[in-house]
Order: structure tokens, then C-alpha cells, then sequence
């Protein structure tokens, strides 16, 4: 899905300017990261594109979708094309990694076999299969990143935002994770992805944006860029 | 289909969950409907009787003696309002306590005589009438004493009328303490799976896909809760009845499969439609403002 923001404003109570006049397009089947320091928008930015929040001011077009006029009803259809894989990964504690996959597809009404199918072929993807019996708690972080990963992708999604896959995760397995993405990407998904990593920007070349302060400062098509250059 | 599967196993996770919770709130949802029904048949049988008695148009005068028969028969004979006369002697009277109570020999052997004084009865042809005539005939000097429904029924009418009232306060108390418990029970069902809610709405699930599972938790409680209710009340009642016809045989309470059905319609029908409009309440405005963007 392209997606074209422009003059995208998010102001929080009372007076936090978390975005401010943000233009940005993206083509379809594109990969492109969000750097920045803390605190600088990313998570805002990438949160505005699954509507959890809505901008004060400016226009986002995702796709056919013009989310500041989509109405709510049409919502859980929306995000349906879009894959989110969290901060916080937001994985339920009480559910195992297989039924963790499972209930993304059950909430939108699939077939139960083929709900078994699709979370079989994921979990085997990201090498997960073997511990599909076991619960968030009992995995690794680096486990635990993709599984939010596999659920985030199951659906297809056309549109995948991924907020910072690769922290708290070591170099290895930080690749690993990259892979994943770039092989999602190359089977023509959109990917949005905020990061602090630098060695995964350097490794992984794709299109760079920086924000900073809300702002976008800089967007490099094949980045070569020093994260924190601006300091 | 599969929705509808996956709906149903979350219900039952709700439900087991909190399974304290749950049984408490059945409990009180029995207590509650157990009161709401009590108070129905109650007045619907005050009701009923009082009815019952004013449909009674029939006037007794018990006479002095047996040689006023004739001529008292005759005035009631010439008065346009009554349809029918008809004169009971002692010994008919006491077959008739006899028929009602089983006891007539009993009452001769204690007493060694018939006590029973002659009597007419009268029927009226319309219940305004009755009070009037009752009167008039009172008058007679050959008349001891008059025996009519009409005082009788309009006590119970107004007793009825009261129960009714009192039937109508215990229902809103009882809807209320119901609404107040069950309302918090599915709060606590939402709050401890807020976080999941929240994924879900993240993911794509639909406001009702969510909010379906409490409903049915709430749809089931009230409606579970008012049919054990019901089961109870029916046998309470069907043992009361056997009780009564056995204590008091001239007492009719009312009796029909009709009234269990009706009863079956309004206890189950409200516990359904509360724990619904409970559970909606509390559960769909919730999940919208979730998923609202802020
Ligand atoms: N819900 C909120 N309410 C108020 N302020 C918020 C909210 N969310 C974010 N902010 C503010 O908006 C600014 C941008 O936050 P954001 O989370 O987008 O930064 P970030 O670039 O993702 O940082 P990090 O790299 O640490 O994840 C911050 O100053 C933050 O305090
Ligand atoms: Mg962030």
C-alpha cells in the first residue's frame, strides 16, 4: 500500500508537539526506517499508520484508505492489511505461542483448519514450531520478538510496522530478525521500521528518514547515514 | 461458523475464570428472581381469588325459622333484580359442610342435633346489585342474618391491589440490585482482560467479535440464574398447593400449566434481557472507546 502523509501535527494534552508538519511518502513494497533519538516521534509516527492515534493535524493516506475520515466501524478492517509488531510486543501471557498466532485469525473469523495451516507455516518460518507449547514467559527475547513478528505477518499483511525488532537483542540474532523482514518485504510488503540500531542500518541498506523532535530532518533512498550525526 | 466456535470457548474461559465471581452473582440473580416471582404469584392469587369471590352474586339469608320459608320466597320471588331463589333446609345445609369439609357427622355427634338454622339463596342478576339487595333483604323480619360476597371481595380487592403495587416495588428493587451485581461482575470479566482486548482491537478484531463473548457471559448468568429460579419457585408452589388443598380444601390457588409458562416467559425472559442489556451496557461502550484512536 502507498502511503502519503502530509502536514501530519500530533499534538498530546496539554502541549507536547510529538510530530510536527511531517510530509512523507512511501511506495508500495518499499522498506524504510525511522531513526532518531528518543523521543523524537518514532513510535508516534508509526502509531498514526494503525490509527491507534489520530493526527491533530494533516492528512494520512494509506493505500485507498483516508484514515483521518475513516469511520471507526471500518477500522478493525483496515488494520486487518496492516501488521504491527510492538515496542512491547503486547504478546497475551495466558496464551501459548501457537494460540499467542492462532487468535489474530480467529478474531477475523477464519476456519479453524485453516487457521492450523497458516500458523504452522509461520511458526516453521520463524523457526518457532518447536515451541509453539510454550508461553511468552518461558521464551527468550530474541523467541519472543518473533513471535510478535510471526503474529504481526500472519495475516499477509500488505502494510508491516515494526518498532524497534532488534532491541535488547544481540548481533546474531538481530540478523536473524532482519532477514526475517527483508524476506517479507521482498515478497512485496511495505516495511516500516523504527530503530536505534546502527549496525542494522549500516548491514541491511534500505531508506532512511530521521526525525527529530518531531520533525523529519533528513530521508536518505540508500541510507548511509551516523544515526546520531546531528548531535 | 468458526467465529461462533471461538466465541463460544472464550464464554466458557469467562466464566471459569472467575468462576467465584460467577457463582456469586448466580446467586444472588436466583435470589433476586426467586423474590420477583414470589411476589408475583402471590398477587396474582389474591387476584384471582378476589375474583373469584365477586363472581359470586349470590346472597344467603339465613331465616328464623322454617315456617317463614314461604313467605320469604315469595318477596324474593317478586323483586326484578334476582335471576334465582332457592331454599336450603337444615338437613341439606349440613350435606353441603359436609361435601366442603368432610366433617358433618362429626358435627351432629358433638352436638347431638342439627345446628344448621334454614336458609335461601339468592342469586343476583348483576354485582352492583348484590350489596343492595343483600340490604334490603337483611330487613326482613323473618331473616336472622345475610352472608354475601360483596364485602369479602372488596377487602381482597384492595389487599390484590396493594400485593400488585408491592409485586411492582420488589421487581424494580430486585432489577436494580441484579443490574448493580451483574454489571460488576462483567466489569471485573473486562477488566482483567483489558490487555487482550486491547491486542485484539490492534490486530483487526471487530468491536463485536470482542464484546460477544460478555454478552453471553451476562446473557447466560441472567438466564441460568432466573431458571433455577424458576425451577425452585414451581416446586415451592406445586408443594404449597398440595398443602393447601389438604388444610384449607375451599381455597383454590391457581393452578394451570399456563401460569408456568407465563411464569417461565417472565423470569427467564428477564434474566436474559437484564443480563443482555447488562453486559451491553457495560461492555460494547467500553470496547468502542478502545478502539477509538486518540
Ligand atoms: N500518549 C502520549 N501522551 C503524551 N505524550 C506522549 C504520548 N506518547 C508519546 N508522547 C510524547 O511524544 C514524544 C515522542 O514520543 P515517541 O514515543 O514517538 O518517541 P520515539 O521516537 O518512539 O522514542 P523511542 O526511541 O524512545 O521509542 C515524546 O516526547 C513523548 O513523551
Ligand atoms: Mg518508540
Amino acid at each position: 500500500m502507498d502511503i502519503r502523509m502530509a502536514g501530519v501535527t500530533k499534538i498530546f494534552h496539554p502541549d507536547i508537539v510529538a510530530l510536527e508538519d511531517v510530509y512523507l511518502n512511501v511506495k508500495r513494497g518499499e522498506f524504510v526506517y525511522f531513526v532518531g533519538h528518543t523521543g523524537s516521534g518514532k513510535t508516534t509516527l508509526l502509531r498514526m499508520l494503525n490509527r491507534e492515534l489520530s493526527p491533530s493535524s494533516g492528512q494520512i493516506i494509506v493505500g485507498k484508505y483516508n484514515l483521518r475520515k475513516m469511520r471507526l466501524g471500518q477500522l478493525p478492517f483496515y488494520r486487518r492489511q496492516v501488521g504491527v509488531v510492538f515496542q512491547d510486543f503486547k504478546l497475551l501471557p495466558h496464551l501459548n505461542a501457537a494460540e499467542n498466532v492462532a487468535f489474530v485469525l480467529e478474531a477475523i473469523g477464519m476456519p479453524g483448519r485453516q487457521v492450523a495451516e497458516r500458523v504452522k507455516a509461520i511458526l516453521t518460518r520463524l523457526d518457532l514450531w518447536k515451541r509453539r507449547f510454550l508461553y511468552p514467559e518461558q521464551m527468550s527475547g530474541g523467541e519472543q520478538q518473533r513471535l510478535a513478528i510471526a503474529r504481526a505477518v500472519v495475516n499477509m499483511p500488505s502494510l508491516l510496522i515494526a518498532d524497534e525488532p532488534t532491541g535488547n537483542l544481540d548481533m546474531e540474532t538481530a540478523e536473524s530478525i532482519m532477514d526475517i523482514l527483508f524476506s517479507i518485504n521482498a515478497s512485496g510488503t511495505t516495511v516500516l521500521m523504527a530503530t536505534h540500531n546502527q549496525y542494522v542500518v549500516d548491514a541491511f541498506r534500505a531508506r532512511v528518514v530521521r526525525l527529530s523532535r518531531g520533525r523529519i530532518v533528513s530521508d536518505e533512498p540508500r541510507g548511509e547515514v551516523e544515526l546520531y550525526g546531528d548531535l | 461458523m468458526a467465529t461462533f466456535k471461538y466465541i463460544i470457548r472464550d464464554t466458557m474461559r469467562l466464566l471459569t475464570r472467575h468462576f467465584g465471581v460467577v457463582l456469586l452473582t448466580l446467586v444472588t440473580v436466583v435470589a433476586v428472581f426467586l423474590a420477583v416471582g414470589m411476589s408475583i404469584l402471590l398477587s396474582v392469587n389474591v387476584a384471582s381469588l378476589a375474583s373469584q369471590i365477586e363472581s359470586d352474586l349470590t346472597v344467603e339469608a339465613y331465616l328464623k325459622d322454617q315456617e317463614a320459608r314461604s313467605a320469604v320466597l315469595e318477596k324474593l320471588k317478586n323483586m326484578p333484580e334476582i335471576k334465582e331463589v332457592r331454599y336450603i333446609s337444615p338437613e341439606e345445609a349440613l350435606k353441603r359442610l359436609d361435601a366442603k369439609i368432610g366433617q358433618g357427622e362429626q358435627i351432629i355427634s358433638l352436638l347431638g342435633d342439627n345446628p344448621l338454622p334454614p336458609s335461601v339463596i339468592a342469586t343476583v342478576d348483576r354485582a352492583e346489585n348484590l350489596s343492595p339487595i343483600a340490604r334490603e333483604i337483611e330487613a326482613f323480619p323473618e331473616v336472622e342474618d345475610v352472608i354475601y360476597a360483596g364485602e369479602v371481595a372488596e377487602r381482597l380487592a384492595s389487599l390484590a391491589y396493594f400485593l400488585n403495587r408491592f409485586a411492582m416495588a420488589v421487581f424494580f428493587v430486585a432489577l436494580l440490585t441484579s443490574l448493580v451485581i451483574m454489571m460488576n461482575t462483567i466489569r471485573i470479566a473486562l477488566y482483567s482482560r483489558r490487555e487482550e482486548i486491547a491486542v485484539m482491537l490492534l490486530v483487526g478484531a471487530t468491536p463485536s467479535y470482542v464484546s460477544l463473548p460478555f454478552l453471553l457471559q451476562g446473557v447466560i448468568l441472567g438466564g441460568v440464574g432466573a431458571l433455577i429460579a424458576l425451577f425452585l419457585l414451581l416446586r415451592a408452589y406445586r408443594w404449597l398447593i398440595d398443602v393447601l388443598s389438604r388444610v384449607l380444601p375451599f381455597f383454590t390457588m391457581l393452578d394451570s400449566p399456563d401460569i408456568s409458562l407465563w411464569l417461565f416467559c417472565l423470569l427467564v425472559g428477564g434474566g436474559v434481557a437484564l443480563g443482555w442489556l447488562c453486559s451491553w451496557t457495560a461492555v460494547y461502550k467500553y470496547v468502542r472507546r478502545a478502539l477509538k484512536p486518540r
